[in-house]
């Protein structure tokens, strides 16, 4: 490998020749350049990577039609070739001269076309991206009644650049690195420096150069190579496809991970609080997010128990529950052949793989799926004994439960919990149960992301700041006055409260 | 991985201290009070709360003369590499001993309550398990956890409270100073084993973020003023609802209030499945700094980095202990009597003599 382009323009191309040997979306375009000295050129580029019209118009025709290039002479003039087609002789406003092949081939590779000149051992890159992509559209994940409908793309640029209108702020950060050593994706760090605290952002971009890894193809493997605990099942990231979302994230002094050709940007530190609360949260009316998030909250605890209770109240403790309903249970229960644990992981299967099938399959053919799974298998499962039809409501409403949080992965860690409990409530009852929370509480407390308890504000960071009037409840933007504690933010205020409180009087 | 710094905020060290405090003790102190004062209880609660008191100033006054170091530091300095290790293997015994009385409690009363036919064995040992799975990470943790589980210990002693109101009658409270005075140091003794746990203060102190003494002071007062309201409040509500003569017959009186109410609107027929889940939590909580504690005391014995392997080590050791009793009433007769001395030796003692030995040492060493 060499490691530095000749002078000899020949032996350049014959080299990107040979390196990129047997690839015929590689273009080499030769021409001379003036008149009078007759400079040999080349322009070398992945054919559908780039911008061809912008090529062709203002690097090859500004060069080979510009009158002082035209009769250019080097008599009289104290500068090179090289300088003179660099200042004069083109229209591009994205250029950057490089002497090393390392460079040169990755600004290729990633859509900008290179300049050599014959007789200079530097070669121009000329920032010409412009590769098919699809255009900004409506999230498909997270959908929102009121709000903002742009989501983000698969391109990077793009993204940032979505972010970044939403903050007109100089002190916005956009810091770019290159992972993997063949994908050389492109991965930008965003965040607010006077905002965002100094060693979560340092730790961020530690995490992010120590990745060394043949390839990123999406967010979802950076994601797992920068969490802190990579074995549990919650996620100790979040990810949307919002950008409101980012830069209501930013602004709480987070910061966000742009991915290339990943639609999902992910943002850092996350915690239990940050993962309930969804993007419709900031643009509905306090009483009501209360009130949904109150809700959301209660989906949690019954995609969680209601299985097992439903497992440990028939199997151990049916004393507990009044005694018409622990009658009209056993009752229910009569015909069914199995233990209560049985009929449970019976139904729950079953579940999994009508949620499995519907998410594989395409549209239309889902909703059929739904159908006859839902109706059809659940009706003929009571009618034939196999299970009671209490168990089909409780797998019923736990399956809703499952879509009412916010966050997709979050859930699913949850859903996985559930199944642990399941057993637990087989062999303990009510006990068993008790002790899985116990054992999952732990777990959460034991978390960490990027160095911010998992558990905040439950846990006590925050609280005094207080954090605790948006996660389980949200109170009015004008009581929100200081920023989240838990990301230790270098400018706690958000909004003064003195001002507002005048101008609104005057108005009055 | 980021080198965290390990810190607790004032807010948990409230939190650590109330859910060390409030466990095993809560559910039998009812009958323990009655037996020694009849209805003059609360008297001994308070003046325990009193006598409690002076100790945690003094505990944390050795931190405030000892800054930046922990209790094995200031320990060895104080006292010398092998009186303390006495000490620290002092702890160790109060620790194994109130953790193994605790598993075993706690299996029995689940037996007795929830699951007829599982052996108490595996019950206790689950149990001694899932705190072992707590107990590995570090005092941050540990004061996280504490902080979560926390509201339940306060919301254990409001459900009882709600629940039991319609029906209580506030005349059986009265007549109060009937009782014996004399029996007063007898009923202390007895409140003095609901009060254990405070001593968490020692281990947890060094790693408080905010160590002006006014603030740790006002967080011990708040804690200390919390448990000793719920005990009070826990006591009334029993004399409402039951006689003297049911209380002292009965060991454990607030699970018989909770069989005995009917909740209005009938969802679950008797109370005692819900509050026997709290109550898990609650003592997991007391538990749960005990046995992190004893770990960390064997691994500052032999000098390890990681207190992990000793509390897989301890393990075996509570689960045998604390299967050492043959029955329930041995137990309740013979484990209080050994956690009362241990525990007036941990709590008082050892705290009082570092904190006089220290002072007198200092003194000398400026004069």
């Amino acid at each position: 490998m060499i490691e530095k382009i000749s002078k000899n323009i020949d032996a350049n191309i014959q080299y990107i020749k040979d390196i990129l040997r047997d690839n015929d979306d590689l273009v080499i375009r030769n021409f001379e350049v003036g008149e009078v000295l007759r400079v040999k050129m080349s322009v070398v580029y992945i054919d559908g990577l780039i911008n061809k019209d912008f090529i062709s118009q203002f690097v090859i025709g500004s060069l080979m039609r510009e009158e002082d290039i035209k009769s250019f002479t080097l008599e009289g003039y104290k500068t090179t070739i090289f300088e003179a087609v660099q200042k004069h002789g083109l229209y591009s406003s994205e250029i950057k001269d490089e002497s090393k092949w390392d460079p040169l081939f990755k600004a290729m590779l990633s859509g900008d076309t290179l300049l050599f000149v014959d007789g200079c051992d530097k070669a121009i890159i000329v920032g010409s991206r412009g590769f098919p992509s699809r255009s900004i559209g409506e999230p498909q994940t997270e959908t929102v009644i009121r709000g903002p409908r742009d989501g983000f793309t698969e391109v990077i640029k793009f993204n940032t650049t979505l972010i970044r209108r939403r903050i007109r702020d100089t002190s916005l950060r956009v810091k770019m690195y290159s992972v993997g050593r063949r994908s050389q994706t492109d991965v930008a760090v965003m965040y607010i420096e006077d905002i965002a605290n100094k060693e979560l952002v340092e730790e961020v971009k530690r995490r992010i150069e120590a990745i060394d890894i043949d390839a990123i193809v999406d967010s979802t493997i950076l994601e797992n190579l920068i969490e802190d605990n990579y074995l549990s099942p919650f996620p100790q990231v979040e990810n949307t496809e919002r950008p409101d979302s980012v830069a209501a994230a930013l602004y709480e002094g987070r910061v966000a991970i742009v991915v290339d050709n990943s639609p999902f940007v992910l943002i850092v530190p996350a915690t239990v609080g940050t993962l309930m609360q969804s993007a419709e949260d900031h643009y509905t009316r306090w009483i009501e997010v209360s009130v949904t998030r109150i809700i959301r909250h209660l989906g949690l605890l019954l995609l969680l128990l209601s299985g097992p209770l439903y497992v440990a109240l028939t199997a151990y403790h049916p004393g507990l529950l009044p005694t018409k309903l622990s009658y009209f249970l056993a009752a229910s229960r009569n015909n069914v052949p199995f233990p209560a644990i049985v009929e449970a992981a019976l139904m729950e299967i079953t579940m999994e793989l009508l949620r499995e099938g519907g998410t594989r399959i395409s549209g239309p053919i889902s909703t059929t799926i739904g159908i006859v799974g839902g109706l059809i298998i659940g009706q003929a499962a009571v009618e034939a004994g196999i299970v009671s039809p209490l168990m089909i409501i409780v797998v019923a409403i736990t399956t809703v439960a499952t879509f009412v949080i916010p966050s997709y992965e979050y859930s699913a860690a949850f859903r996985m919990v559930k199944f642990v409990l399941f057993l637990f409530s087989g062999f303990f009852g009510l006990y068993g149960i008790t002790i899985g929370v116990i054992l999952v509480l732990s777990h959460l407390a034991k978390l960490n992301s990027f160095g911010i308890p998992y558990t905040s504000p439950y846990s006590g960071l925050g609280v005094i700041e207080g954090d605790l009037k948006d996660v389980l409840v949200k109170v009015p933007v004008q009581k929100l006055w200081l920023r989240p504690g838990f990301t230790k933010p270098r400018d706690k205020q958000r909004m003064r409260l003195d001002k507002y409180d005048e101008k609104r009087n005057e108005d009055i | 991985m980021m080198k965290r710094e390990t810190k607790i905020s004032n807010i948990q060290i409230k939190a650590l201290i109330v859910s060390s405090i409030i466990g095993v003790g809560v559910l039998s102190l009812p009958n323990q009070l009655a037996n020694a004062m009849d209805k003059d209880g609360w008297i001994a609660i308070l003046l325990t709360a009193l006598l409690i008191f002076p100790i945690v100033l003094v505990m944390i006054q050795i931190f405030e003369d000892n800054p930046n170091k922990d209790i094995f530091q200031i320990g060895n300095e104080t006292f010398g590499k092998p009186l303390f290790t006495l000490c620290l293997v002092i702890y160790l015994a109060y620790y194994i001993a109130i953790s193994a009385y605790i598993a075993r409690t706690l299996g029995e009363l689940i037996k007795a309550f929830l699951l007829f036919q599982t052996p108490i064995r595996l019950i206790s040992f689950i149990f001694i398990l899932t705190v072992a799975y707590a107990a590995i990470s570090e005092i941050d943790v540990i004061a996280r956890l504490a902080y979560i589980l926390y509201p339940l210990t306060i919301g254990f002693a409001i459900i009882l409270i709600l629940v039991a109101l319609p029906g209580s009658d506030f005349t059986n409270i009265l007549p109060m100073f009937q009782s014996d005075l004399r029996q007063l140091p007898n009923g202390i003794r007895n409140t003095i084993f609901s009060y254990v746990g405070f001593e968490i203060l020692l281990f947890a102190l060094p790693y408080a973020e905010n160590k002006s003494r006014k603030r740790l002071v006002k967080a011990s007062i708040y804690s200390i003023g919390i448990v000793t309201v719920i005990y009070i409040a826990l006591f009334m509500l029993t004399l409402t609802q039951l006689s003297v003569a049911q209380i002292k017959a009965d060991p454990y009186p607030l699970l018989l209030i909770t069989k005995l109410v009917d909740l209005p609107g009938y969802f679950l027929q008797n109370l005692d499945g819900v509050i026997m889940t709290i109550w898990i939590m609650v003592i997991f909580s007391t538990m749960l700094p005990m046995y992190y504690s004893s770990g960390k005391i064997l691994s500052k014995i032999f000098n390890t980095k990681s207190h992990s392997i000793f509390i897989l080590i301890l393990l075996p050791i509570i689960f045998l202990v604390a299967f050492i009793p043959d029955t329930i009433v041995e137990l309740d007769t013979i484990m209080p009597l050994i956690i009362n001395i241990l525990g007036t030796l941990v709590l008082a003692i050892i705290p009082l003599a570092l904190f006089l030995v220290g002072r007198i040492k200092r003194r000398r060493g400026r004069s």
